[in-house]
């Protein structure tokens, strides 16, 4: 038999196999009375696949991936640039933005944003800095997931632009990261969102495929992920850039494309070269584009100490703790401060609370650290040992009001559930009773007017 | 000290020749003279640092295997070194590495080894070199343990990749971009244990190095070859078909082996009327305590996991009747956690162990020096395997002894009643077939995502451009710029595993105080041995398994003493699923298509220790385990069965004697190995009356097999199969031919393992049946 025939039989098998699998039960009932179906001569099992092939056909028909139907955008030269045979060796479309995105402040705040979350001692040219994202043909990484578009946001001399690389078929790639190599060789800055993890190793694995040299060695990166979710990940749980778009920014897409079509919609194009397919593709990098130096200027706003009077009290209690970590301390006090004004949820207020009487008791303020713990311990229905730690020891070393402290010790050993944190407090007691005992020989009285 | 006890060991074996009075146990003691080493000089060539750092550790000259190897290897020849455990195989290709590496810090050598377990016994060895040398050689082991953040170092950094091929073909291949301090400079790729490469195994790495060298050609390098096997039957042809390139044999040994004893024991019979043998397993404890109680290490190869347990906790009571410490005598097998393995063979190795009981996990080269007597409880099943275990024991100086104590399998029986078929045999043939179609397209698919496929490239020796064509049909490549693009989403490395075997396993967790990991059971075995009520047995420590957690892949046990141990008893069946193609012949049908197999753990016996009584059973609702895969099976029709004139089950005994006979037969025409191919017997279902469907009542244990018209199944043993049964219908009749010729001209009586089996399994005329279905079919 030949090759041919044996690979079409081949297929066969694993199509059905995998036909069967996806649509049949795993129960085998016929354990005890042999099903009909196996006894009887071939046909009619034959007759059963054949409908579930249609079934499967069906299926794959309803989820097969549809370009955006909003055909008008596509402008008549980029189809021309897309089936002409000359032009560049691959598509590189440059589009104006129409976002005001270029104001002095804003670039400024960038700047410091770059100095705050990746390196204080950059002095590179905020004009310089390039906001990259990629469209891909898969999520799993390693060597056979290609980069097929390139978007690269940046300024230009007549406002913001956004430069798209676009391989139209694969034997375009070495072309297409020639032309990035020198487009990204003067940048001083980069912004990504998920870049870490994904576009660049990405990026990088197709530079060493194509045998060319990586631009990006040296060069800041600032990836929006990552202090997105310091921020808003509390309150929104999802921080995905289209999330973030949505929530944070208040933009709504139209006609946008779902992500996780793309790599069909492309395989698509590659195969009938219909530029149709691409659109909607093109589209969707741009807006991620534009969205991602919408977020990133958003939050150099933020860390400017600007606009952050629209965070909600959650996403400004998330922000001071972010601050708080970045060493911001001005910062943080005032956000947490604000939040605690605004209103926490519960769990949230009693963790602002603690984070707060902590700095206090830093700050050596142990009155006022005091009467939020105090205030924490009463208002809690379950009991608090952190909290009631922190109140025995100033009432032992700040206050010294042993009495006091003794009692707290009484009180945690009481309530106390794990047996095994308690010998820290049976130590505790025990050294409190020693002090108290000795005070009351120095000062007899001491005792007494206590009690009394 | 223990060397001056070893003239001890012939007078041990004399006295197991007279214990039992008349009826002398053995049946056969083969003497092996010792052999003198012969020794040669550092080959030239080498960095005389190398040569001084194994005078430190006071290897002063080569035995002759490992000089030629050497030799072989700075020529720039792939190698294959055959030579017994324990020759100094692993010098063979370290000298050459090290020498490498000193030359140019650059230089790269990655070492495959079949388990993660032996990647880490050669780690440390290589790490002590390394520190005698004071130069900075980076060895790592890249595996699934290892942490993600020392991943990185380990690609751009390390010197020797220790991996195995699973890894090599799932975790590096794929990622190779990152890689590229390795792919540019691979200096050297050592295979060792590679006689495990066989069949289907073998046909994976076949196509894994295809890949492999594909990658380093994308680079600029072209690695060298350095394997190393057991024995086996062809080597060389083996590691031509593995590397598809020149591969020098280098199987003189020079390493000196002392005076050997090969001892086959057959434990004496007790009931005469019925043939009844006194329980292998008693007899390998005595055996293996008339060894221990004159201080020689000894190492105990067990079957089964069960059996291994069992010895241990016989062997530990046994020691201390004679007031000795329980923890001279240890336990050894695949479940065991990394660091307890560690220190048994650290145990062994300084001599703290008196004696192991192991499972194969003891077979591989795993370092545990070497032993003076080795008892293998039962035959292996393979000749090489037996060779392997018993190259265990075996000094370089002194006198050792192997003993295989049978059990009453029929094999076994077979065995230790011929010895001449033993030690006259040649053993197993490594066999591969790298292009089985649905192999090497899976492994196509894998090397397109790692890079496009030039238009006319060939993959190993196979052409690529009617693949390519095809792939394309279905969506995974498009062709542009001369060269064939990968284009789907999917990872192709997940969607192909290399072995039958998933890796998923069953955590047993001793809760009779903290609860504390006790050992890991792969997930077929946990079924049989950590259902509920089981006494599970760990060092032999009994445990009562009081909850599986079957969701979260837990067993909850306490520990117990108790005098009995258990057994699962399982349950098997077949189900047609679909027929591909079918063809009615002279009296018979042939066809091919895909089968259910299903599996269940329906109940278990409660067996008493020493005396084996049966003394309970409980009923197990357990989730079947089912397997999908494809299968070839024959129909011998009713009539023709009732043609033959004996009584039935005579005529199912010859069944099952041809069926045994075909299968050895396939695989030899598939190139695979007999364990790629699992036979069953069933009967035909179709045009059946309804009347005589298995009832409810009746499923489960000892259903009684009434079998009118036979149905042979000879089935791929993987998951939705693995291209091996259409071949076979295609190859039916010249299958079938051989099949006849072997069983005609096999000079034995009634039956042996190289025809129908043991006569112990298919009766007296199993033979003589089998060749009438034959002549009635052919």
């Amino acid at each position: 038999m030949n090759l041919a025939k044996k690979l079409a039989q081949q297929q066969l098998v694993k199509t059905r196999n995998e036909a069967r699998m996806a649509s049949q039960p795993k129960t085998v009932e016929a354990r005890a009375t042999p099903d009909k179906s196996q006894s009887l001569p071939a046909t009619s099992l034959r007759s059963s696949l054949e409908k579930l092939r249609n079934r499967t056909r069906r299926l794959q028909r309803d989820q097969a991936p549809r370009a955006g139907n909003e055909s008008g955008e596509l402008p008549g030269a980029l189809a021309d640039l897309m089936q002409g045979n000359d032009g560049p060796s691959f598509l590189h479309q440059v589009s104006h933005s129409p976002l005001p995105l270029d104001g002095p402040q804003q670039v400024m705040h960038l700047a410091r944003l770059i100095r705050l979350l990746c390196a204080q001692q950059w002095t590179g040219n905020p004009q310089s800095i390039v906001f990259l994202d990629t469209e891909t043909t898969g999520l799993s990484g390693g060597a056979g997931t290609v980069a097929f578009l390139i978007g690269v946001g940046r300024w230009s001399g007549d406002g913001f632009v956004v430069e798209q690389y676009l391989m139209r078929d694969y034997h375009e790639e070495r072309a297409m990261l020639v032309a990035l190599q020198e487009r990204l060789a003067h940048a001083d800055g980069l912004v990504t969102f998920n870049g870490k993890a994904f576009d660049l190793p990405l990026l990088q694995s197709r530079f060493v495929l194509a045998r060319q040299r990586w631009p990006l060695d040296g060069v800041v990166h600032l990836d929006l992920l990552h202090p997105a979710r310091r921020i808003w990940q509390r309150r929104l749980g999802d921080c995905s850039l289209a999330n973030l778009e949505s929530h944070i920014l208040g933009i709504g897409r139209q006609n946008d494309i779902p992500g996780r079509l793309i790599p069909q919609l492309y395989f698509r194009y590659v195969r009938t070269q219909d530029p149709e397919a691409i659109a909607g593709i093109l589209r969707h990098n741009r807006w991620d584009i534009e969205t991602l130096a919408r977020l990133a200027v958003r939050m150099g706003e933020i860390f400017s100490g600007q606009s952050s009077d629209d965070l909600v009290p959650l996403d400004l209690y998330s922000a001071g703790k972010y601050a708080g970590a970045l060493g911001e301390q001005e910062l943080a006090v005032r956000w947490s401060e604000a939040a605690l004004l605004g209103g926490l949820p519960d769990n949230v207020e009693l963790e602002a609370k603690k984070a707060k009487a902590s700095r206090l008791k830093r700050e050596r303020r142990y009155t006022e650290a005091a009467d939020l713990w105090q205030g924490l311990s009463e208002s809690s229905e379950g009991f608090l040992e952190d909290v009631h730690e922190e109140l025995a020891i100033y009432y032992e070393h700040r206050k010294r009001d042993l009495t006091e402290a003794l009692r707290l010790s009484e009180s945690a050993l009481a309530q106390l559930r794990d047996q095994a944190a308690a010998q820290k407090w049976k130590n505790r007691r025990a050294r409190v009773a020693r002090k108290l005992a000795r005070c009351c020989l120095a000062e007899p009285g001491r005792l007494f007017d206590r009690q009394s | 000290m223990q060397a001056s006890l070893s003239p001890s060991i012939p007078r041990i074996v004399e006295e197991l020749k007279l214990s039992r009075g008349l009826q002398s146990c053995i049946t056969h003691v083969e003497h092996f003279p010792a052999q003198e080493a012969r020794y040669a000089a550092f080959p030239g060539g080498l960095d005389p640092l190398v040569i001084e750092v194994f005078k430190k550790r006071g290897i002063g000259q080569l035995y002759t295997h490992q000089a030629e190897a050497i030799q072989q290897t700075l020529a720039g020849r792939n190698v294959v070194v055959v030579t017994p455990t324990a020759s100094g195989k692993t010098l063979c290709y370290n000298i050459p590495v090290m020498n490498a590496v000193f030359a140019s810090p650059d230089a790269r050598a990655l070492y495959l080894f079949p388990t993660k377990a032996l990647a880490q016994d050669q780690m440390e060895e290589l790490y002590q070199l390394i520190q005698l040398s004071g130069r900075d050689i980076k060895t790592f082991t890249y595996d699934g343990d290892t942490p993600q953040d020392s991943r990185r170092a380990i690609r751009a950094q390390g010197h020797v990749v220790v991996s195995n091929p699973d890894m090599l073909h799932a975790g590096i291949l794929p990622h190779h971009t990152k890689w590229v301090q390795l792919f540019e400079n691979l200096k050297y790729v050592v295979i060792d244990e590679l006689h495990t490469y066989r069949g289907v195994f073998g046909s994976h790495l076949t196509n894994l190095l295809r890949r492999l060298k594909r990658i380093c050609a994308f680079y600029g390098s072209k690695p060298q070859f350095v394997c190393c096997s057991a024995t086996i039957a062809n080597p060389k042809e083996l590691a031509t078909k593995l590397l598809e390139d020149d591969v020098e044999l280098v199987d003189d040994n020079g390493a000196p082996r002392g005076e050997k004893y090969f001892v086959f024991y057959n434990p004496p019979v007790v009931n005469r009327q019925l043939g009844i043998r006194r329980s292998y397993v008693n007899e390998t404890r005595s055996v293996a305590l008339s060894f221990l109680k004159k201080g020689l290490q000894t190492l105990v190869f067990a079957n089964s996991r069960l059996v291994t347990e069992i010895l241990v906790t016989y062997l530990k009571d046994a020691l201390e009747k004679n007031v000795l410490s329980r923890d001279l005598v240890r336990g050894y097998r695949g479940g065991y956690l990394p660091l307890e393995r560690r220190e048994v063979e650290k145990g062994l190795r300084e001599g703290r162990i008196l004696g192991v009981v192991a499972t194969n996990a003891l077979e591989l080269g795993v370092d545990i020096g070497s032993l003076e007597v080795c008892v293998m409880a039962g035959y292996s099943g393979t000749i090489a395997s037996t060779w392997q275990r018993a190259g265990r024991a075996g000094r370089r100086s002194g006198v050792s002894a192997a003993v295989l104590v049978a059990s009453s399998a029929p094999l076994d029986q077979f065995i230790v009643e011929h010895p001449e078929y033993f030690f006259g045999q040649s053993p197993e043939h490594g066999l591969v077939n790298p292009d089985n179609l649905e192999i090497l397209l899976n492994h196509v698919k894998c090397a397109l995502f790692e890079l496009p496929f030039s238009d006319g490239e060939n993959f190993g020796t196979v052409e690529t451009r009617e693949m390519m064509k095809f792939l394309e049909e279905n969506g995974f490549v498009h062709a542009a710029g001369g060269q064939w693009h990968w284009t789907s989403e999917a990872y192709p490395a997940d969607a192909v595993s290399l072995r039958s075997v998933s890796s998923d396993n069953f955590v047993v967790l001793d809760v009779t105080a903290e609860p504390k990991i006790v050992s890991k059971v792969d997930f077929p075995s946990a079924l049989t041995t950590v259902h509920e009520k089981a006494i599970y047995i760990h060092e032999g420590q009994q445990y009562f398994v009081e909850k599986l957690d079957y969701k979260e892949r837990r067993a909850h046990v306490k520990r117990v003493d108790l005098d009995y141990f258990t057994d699962a008893i399982s349950y098997t069946q077949v189900r047609i699923l679909d027929t591909f193609d079918r063809q009615l012949l002279r009296s018979s049908t042939k066809q091919w298509g895909e089968i259910h197999l299903t599996t269940q753990v329906v109940g278990f016996k409660k067996i008493k220790f020493y005396t084996l009584e049966n003394v309970g059973a409980g009923d197990l609702e357990l989730p079947e385990q089912e397997m999908h895969t494809t299968s070839y099976w024959l129909t011998l029709p009713r009539s023709l069965m009732e043609s033959l004139l004996y009584l039935p089950s005579i005529r199912l005994n010859g069944v099952r004697g041809l069926a045994e006979a075909m299968r050895q037969m396939a695989a030899l025409f598939l190139m695979c190995d007999p364990r790629d191919l699992q036979v069953t017997i069933e009967e035909n279902l179709v045009g059946e009356t309804p009347g005589r469907a298995v009832s409810p009542a009746q499923k489960g244990r000892d259903l009684p097999r009434q079998i009118f018209e036979p149905n042979i199944f000879i089935y791929d043993n993987y998951p939705s199969g693995i291209g091996l049964s259409e071949p076979l219908f295609d190859l039916h009749d010249r299958v079938l031919q051989e099949t006849a010729r072997l069983i005609r001209s096999c000079p034995c009586q009634e039956g042996c393992p190289s025809c129908v089996g043991p006569q112990g399994e298919t009766g007296d005329l199993g033979k003589r049946v089998a060749l009438d279905i034959l002549k009635a079919i052919l």
